[in-house]
């Protein structure tokens, strides 16, 4: 009871809260969402299925295992898209930052909260459409055993993460340019290839996926899928999740820093 | 308790082409140009003052609030509050100020405003009875107790600036910076919200520096005022000074016994209201002598010294200045 | 009618003078699309790693699709895509209200009210891609067979207008919905897959309720010979096309009056 109530007051919780409360209002949104992402699976699904006609795998997959990559991937891919984050810039550039400044509250966590309420809706409607595409394409599907699924749900929570922080210290630029529509212009084609969304990495000639792995994309959603799929040795999968938090690590550093010299640079200027 | 001294800041702002050509220079070779917003500033303000902040459209005002606050730093000079110095945002001092600014809100928008109270309240480690019981005087004297539950977005903007300040009160700050709080509104919300900062200087003692552009807030909330154009202070001291000094002309309303007598005219420019009514306009600095003679006429029933409007002085006071 | 294109020449003088101010902008937006188009292309060329034809498309019929769809793409870009899409921003913050007192007929202001010059440059190259194509392999089309290209390419540019606007007004009713826009371009992103890949109910569907066979596959056949009854799809094309315009009207005004009668 003492802990519970303790959690309550936490900043972090309220701001979660209100996120919810907030992203609830829109609920339509949600039920919209569902055609979004329904018409691209088919597509996308019925495509692979003429592919696959006669063969029974494709570059380490089974028709089977394809199917399962494409419906995770299209169910993570909004919660774990490491984009830019509109509210941190606008509140860069429109001076609101200041308003948190006179508070004594931590930023980065903020926004973290902030993030993670929205995407717990997210993943509420996200649920629901699993539920339903698993029973759509029940002889497809691919269920993992239970560590399989352990490790996946812990490699996904630090995709989570990852991804937040990508977002955070990349936000951070509107501190030196109130131009940024051509990093978002450069995230929305990067990011779906990278991360695996549109294709498993792997499928790519030698030379692109080797250039993928070096960055920290392909660990947000290929991996985790590739977890869930047990398309991974202990080894990799070991190694994957070190490299996800190398990752974690080497852009929270990045954001810290960033964030000292542009907030220097906000005190000097903005307001 | 706040010391200002020799305030100065200097911003480096980008100067931006006119055209293609220019644009593209200007990308490669960034061109500054200065603007002092603050030069060379001293003042000091004690525990419980409640000091309007005035000057025109981008004369420092804003700026010194932020530099007050922490959210900007000082180019040059030293500023103390509370013996913190505000641009290091240690948690202890964040804890004891607020800032309201009042055109960027600090409510969430579809939720209900009692929801950013919560949250406030776990920013700033309020206890639950406290938090109740300020939620609850606050919105009963602002009147807003029955709005609590409703979504910021459906509140007018006079309804929003009273949750906005709650909101800003919530941790009873010791140092409130109101940034043009009553702008926008209309004339109840702005009387309701006047009276409103008066009884909680009195009652808590709390330090207060607004801006405003409205004179009527000055006039009736602040007691001291500091004048700032073009980065320096023009006056610093009692709202009744100010009159006195950048008003040239006073006016005088008398009423005789029986008819007003003619001589009167001998000290200014007279107006007749009627019979035994009239108007005396004359130059301030006779103020003292003309009140003199005229106490010697018995023929005199009422003398009125009118209240020059903070207003006309201070225009009075730009308009001179600008001429230089 | 003449004032109606005389009105087209404004809103593109002022597209024009808005563009100069975005260069650098423009020349990343640019290098984006053309990086898109890449991929597009790198997607197909590596399924087609793992097979020589899908269900009889070979890769450069494909390929050719893809561009051909890209075109489309472009085309609705430059003249509806933001239009539409700042629909429903107009509406929340209110500037349509400038609009709806304008003597003019209101969808027709909405719709071209900006041009976006951006793709006009990018189109050759599709264009450029597409003729290499037909080009090199030979293709043998007639006069005929081109005429009636184009006719299936201008019914999907109006098709995809009318959907595109129909979802737009829906903002009318839910003002903040991203997932309305993020529905459209969905949609016609797809546009650019062989349609050979669906059969039985799926082809029925995706002909003929949601026409996204109609958009790109349909021209795209008469060039390479590819879909059977090309020109009864055509036939269908240009009339599911004027229905679906009309319905946009309908829809458009009825969501409009409602919007009028409302008080802000």
């Amino acid at each position: 009871m003492q802990l519970k109530n303790i959690l309550k007051e936490t900043v972090f919780f309220r701001v979660i809260l209100n996120s919810i409360k907030e992203a609830s209002t829109y609920r339509v949104n949600h039920l919209l969402s569902f055609l979004v992402i329904l018409l691209p699976l088919i597509f996308v699904l019925t495509l692979w299925d003429s592919v696959f006609a006669g063969k029974n795998i494709i570059n380490g997959y089974s028709k089977f295992s394809l199917i399962t990559y494409y419906i995770l991937s299209i169910l993570l891919f909004d919660i774990l898209y490491p984009g830019l984050n509109y509210n941190i810039s606008s509140d860069i550039k429109d001076g609101k930052l200041s308003n948190f400044l006179i508070k004594p509250m931590n930023y980065l966590f903020y926004n973290f909260a902030l993030r993670a309420g929205i995407n717990l809706m997210y993943s509420v409607s996200s649920l629901f459409l699993t539920f339903i595409f698993i029973i759509l394409f029940i002889d497809s599907f691919y269920f993992p055993s239970f560590w399989g699924l352990i490790f996946f749900f812990l490699s996904v929570f630090i995709a989570f993460i990852l991804s937040y922080i990508i977002s955070f210290t990349l936000s951070l630029i509107s501190f030196w340019t109130e131009e940024i529509t051509w990093l978002n212009v450069l995230i929305d084609i990067i990011v779906p290839v990278a991360t695996g969304a549109l294709i498993p990495v792997s499928f790519f000639p030698k030379t692109f996926s080797r250039i993928i792995y070096l960055s920290p994309f392909p660990y947000i959603l290929n991996f985790p899928i590739d977890v869930y799929l047990s398309n991974r040795s202990d080894e990799e999968i070991l190694s994957g999740f070190f490299i996800q938090i190398l990752w974690l690590v080497i852009f929270y550093l990045a954001g810290k820093i960033l964030w000292s010299y542009g907030l220097k640079k906000y005190q000097a200027c903005g307001g | 308790m706040i010391h200002v001294k020799n305030l100065t800041k200097i911003f480096k702002v980008n100067i931006q082409g006119n055209n293609t050509i220019e644009v593209v220079r200007r990308l490669i070779f960034p061109e500054y140009k200065e603007v002092v917003a603050t030069k060379d500033i001293s003042f000091s303000i004690n525990e419980g003052e409640f000091v309007g902040y005035i000057g025109p459209n981008g004369a420092g005002k804003t700026t010194t609030l932020k530099i007050l606050s922490g959210i900007l730093y000082p180019t040059h000079g030293d500023v103390r509050v509370m013996g913190y110095i505000p641009y290091k945002r240690e948690t202890d001092f964040l804890k004891i100020i607020s800032f309201l600014m009042g055109q960027k809100t600090q409510l969430w928008w579809d939720i209900a405003a009692i929801e950013t109270f919560k949250l406030n309240k776990a920013i700033y480690k309020i206890p639950d009875n406290l938090f109740k019981k300020r939620v609850d005087e606050l919105a009963n004297l602002l009147n807003v107790s029955d709005l609590l539950e409703i979504p910021v977005r459906k509140l007018s903007l006079g309804e929003r600036m009273k949750m906005e300040i709650i909101s800003a009160l919530l941790h009873s700050p010791k140092i409130l910076f109101l940034d043009e709080p009553t702008l926008g509104l209309d004339m109840f919300s702005q009387e309701s919200i006047r009276e409103f900062f008066i009884n909680y200087n009195k009652e808590y003692k709390a330090t207060i520096i607004l801006t405003s552009h409205y004179i009527h807030d000055i006039e009736k909330m602040a007691k001291r005022i500091i004048i700032i154009n073009q980065g320096s202070i023009v006056y610093d001291g009692d709202k009744s000074g100010i009159i006195d000094k950048f008003s040239k002309e006073r006016i005088i309303r008398l009423k005789f016994k029986t008819e007003v007598p003619s001589e009167i005219a001998r000290f200014g420019m007279l107006t007749l209201e009627n019979k035994n009514e009239c108007k005396l306009k004359i130059l301030t600095k006779d103020l003292r002598e003309v009140i003199k003679h005229l106490y010697q006429n018995d023929n005199i029933i009422e003398i009125f010294v009118d209240e020059v409007p903070l207003e006309y002085a201070i225009k009075e006071y730009f308009k001179r200045d600008s001429i230089f | 009618m003449k004032y109606y294109f005389s009105l087209i020449y404004v809103f593109l003088r002022n597209s024009i003078s808005r563009e100069l101010q975005f260069n650098f902008n423009f020349v990343l937006q640019f290098a984006g699309n053309i990086l898109w188009l890449l991929f597009s292309l790198l997607f197909f060329y590596i399924v087609y790693q793992h097979t020589n034809s899908i269900n009889g498309w070979s890769i450069h019929q494909t390929f050719f699709l893809v561009n051909l769809n890209q075109f489309i793409i472009y085309i609705y870009q430059m003249f509806f895509a933001r239009n539409i899409n700042q629909l429903s921003e107009m509406v929340r913050i209110g500037t349509l209200d400038n609009y709806i007192i304008k003597p003019l007929d209101l969808q027709f202001l909405i719709s071209f009210r900006y041009i976006d010059l951006r793709p006009l440059f990018m189109l050759p190259l599709p264009l450029f891609i597409m003729f290499y194509i037909i080009g090199s392999k030979g293709y043998n089309f007639s006069f005929e067979d081109s005429v009636l290209c184009i006719i299936a390419v201008i019914a999907a540019i109006i098709i995809r207008y009318s959907i595109g606007f129909i979802i737009g007004s829906f903002a009318f009713l839910f003002t903040r919905i991203y997932a309305l826009n993020a529905l459209q371009n969905e949609f016609l992103k797809y546009a650019g897959y062989p349609a050979s890949i669906f059969r039985g109910v799926k082809e029925k569907i995706f002909t003929f309720i949601i026409p996204v066979i109609l958009i790109a596959n349909l021209p795209a056949s008469f060039v390479l010979k590819l879909l059977e009854n090309k020109e009864v799809l055509l036939l269908y094309s240009f009339f599911y096309s004027i229905f679906l315009f009309f319905l946009s009207r309908l829809i458009f005004y009825k969501m409009l009056e409602k919007y009028t009668s409302a008080s802000s």
